[in-house]
């Protein structure tokens, strides 16, 4: 019923990724879901290409919008991502190149499925902290934490106020 | 007809209306039909609206016009006019008329 | 800033219109209960619960308009709880409907030898199927029509005669349900003459309960498209009133098939 939807950039990001052949995923931990960069939305219903090419404001599609509506309507014709809810994939992470994840906390929770393929393997979790990169011990791929908000830990905990 | 355009309007309404993208699409957000599309497609339902209200109209005026036989009244079998428990409003019908 | 809730769905506030509705849906039944045995108080009882039903679903609804057209809570995904959710209660609806169709079909189909062993029974002088409940079968398709085009009007943008589709639309189902009237007025036979009179009046009837209950939700949403609420974009609420209007349409199809053509022959 969903179409998985591309944007113009996310196409050419697609071709690279075929090329090296693979893919991570990490999963939104519970309490503390991060910003993460998304390859495929898959709660849009429309074509992102179309609507980049047309420019249109959000006064042309629904003048009466307003709130997260039209806020959500607004990125979606500017062609953004406002919230990034959905996994992020990318190429396979190596020590040269780890696979970096996107957090607003200092740890986040990271699945590992494996490579493009037959390398896939049952998802592994993990917590992956800032500064201690994790390597996954089934597949071996390298995953570095990004920390891009607040930072400190994700249950709030060692606030003293 | 009325099934079919209740199908097709649950398809189109669960699929946001974004299952095939037309080139000749000017509007963006419902890429299944343009708006001039729809245009057609409102006006050509207005006219079955309009079809649809002269052919009652005439029909209602035969109807009205027949009037409707008093048959007689049926014989009294026992599971005709039940009256088990009196309603809580009293002996008649909500629609019973008393015609004596 | 939808970041600040860092997702697109909607956590409503809190909000005393689910138990002020049950408080309803207690006093009508209860008094409802008290009424049809004559206890004191029963009619007053069942009439305060209905009155607060009715309260109830004004207010509620108005906070959801609210939330909704006023305040943009309802984006893309929060938009699909109320589709995938009508969808399921009009799926509950034809559960209903199937079950009063069952209940008419399992005595036509195999009349008693109390009731003379045929359908209709003895002493039942049927309606003519081709007179009033022909032209209230075609009375609603019309009506269906109506919709159809206040849809498409309003997907083209073109708001004044969405109005108009909708005016038309309820209109018909105002003459629908005053035919339906006169017709259960005229009617030789009541709901207490035998099995036939049981299953004829709550099939109708209840389908006549659905079709008021269509033509409000009709009203409202052409109130709404008066007043600039429903965009190409985004009309959940129409689209759920036209739904619910064409499986009334359905049902009445299948009533006049089953009860009033099949039932009288």
């Amino acid at each position: 019923m969903r179409r998985r939807v591309v944007s113009s950039q996310q196409l050419q990001y697609v071709q690279r990724l075929h090329k090296w052949g693979a893919a991570f995923r990490s999963l939104n931990s519970s309490p503390s879901p991060s910003t993460t960069p998304s390859f495929q939305q898959t709660t849009t219903l429309f074509s992102h290409s179309e609507f980049l090419s047309k420019n249109k404001r959000v006064e042309d599609l629904m003048p009466i919008a307003t709130g997260h509506e039209r806020e959500e309507l607004e990125a979606e014709l500017q062609g953004r991502d406002i919230l990034e809810m959905d996994y992020p994939v990318g190429p396979f992470g190596t020590k040269e190149a780890p696979a970096v994840v996107k957090s607003v906390y200092d740890k986040r929770i990271v699945g590992c499925p494996g490579a493009e393929g037959e390398d896939e393997h049952d998802v592994v979790w993990f917590w992956l902290e800032k500064g201690k990169p994790h390597e996954c011990p089934v597949c071996s791929q390298y995953f570095k934490l990004d920390v891009v908000g607040l930072g400190g830990p994700p249950d709030g905990h060692g606030d003293d106020h | 007809m009325a099934t079919a355009m209740f199908r097709s309007s649950i398809r189109s309404a669960l699929r946001g209306g974004a299952l095939r993208v037309t080139p000749a699409s000017k509007r963006t957000l419902s890429s299944h039909s343009s708006v001039e599309e729809e245009a057609r497609e409102a006006s050509k339902w207005e006219k079955i609206t309009y079809v649809g209200i002269v052919s009652c109209t005439i029909l209602a005026a035969i109807c009205l016009s027949k009037g409707h036989p008093h048959s007689d009244e049926p014989p009294a079998y026992s599971y005709l006019h039940i009256r088990n428990k009196e309603f809580p409003w009293g002996p008649d019908g909500l629609f019973e008329v008393k015609h004596h | 800033m939808i970041e600040s809730q860092r997702h697109s769905y909607h956590l409503v506030d809190p909000s005393p219109w689910p138990i002020s509705g049950s408080l309803g849906a207690l006093a009508t039944t209860v008094g409802g209960v008290m009424y049809m045995h004559s206890f004191q108080g029963g009619a007053t009882l069942l009439s305060l619960g209905l009155i607060f039903i009715l309260y109830t679903m004004f207010v509620w609804w108005r906070d959801v308009l609210r939330e909704s057209t006023f305040e943009g809570h309802h984006t893309k995904v929060v938009q699909l709880g109320p589709r995938y959710g009508f969808i399921l209660f009009i799926v509950s609806e034809v559960m209903f409907f199937f079950a009063l169709f069952r209940a008419s079909s399992h005595s036509s189909l195999a009349p008693t030898v109390e009731i003379g062993g045929i359908w209709p029974p003895k002493g039942i002088a049927v309606l003519d199927p081709w007179e009033i409940p022909f032209l209230n079968t075609l009375i609603p398709l019309s009506s269906g029509a109506a919709v159809t085009w206040a849809h498409h009007a309003i997907l083209a943008g073109k708001e004044k005669r969405a109005v108009y589709a909708l005016v038309a639309t309820v209109s018909l189902a105002l003459v629908f349900t005053g035919f339906q009237g006169m017709e259960y007025y005229q009617a030789p036979f009541t709901i207490s003459d035998s099995i036939y009179g049981s299953t004829f009046f709550l099939a109708t009837g209840f389908h006549g309960f659905h079709v008021i209950i269509g033509t409000i939700f009709s009203i409202i949403c052409g109130i709404r498209q008066y007043l600039g609420h429903l965009t190409k974009e985004h009309h959940v609420g129409f689209e759920a009133a036209a739904w619910y209007w064409h499986f009334v349409d359905v049902v009445r199809l299948f009533l006049f098939v089953s009860i009033y053509w099949w039932g009288g022959i």
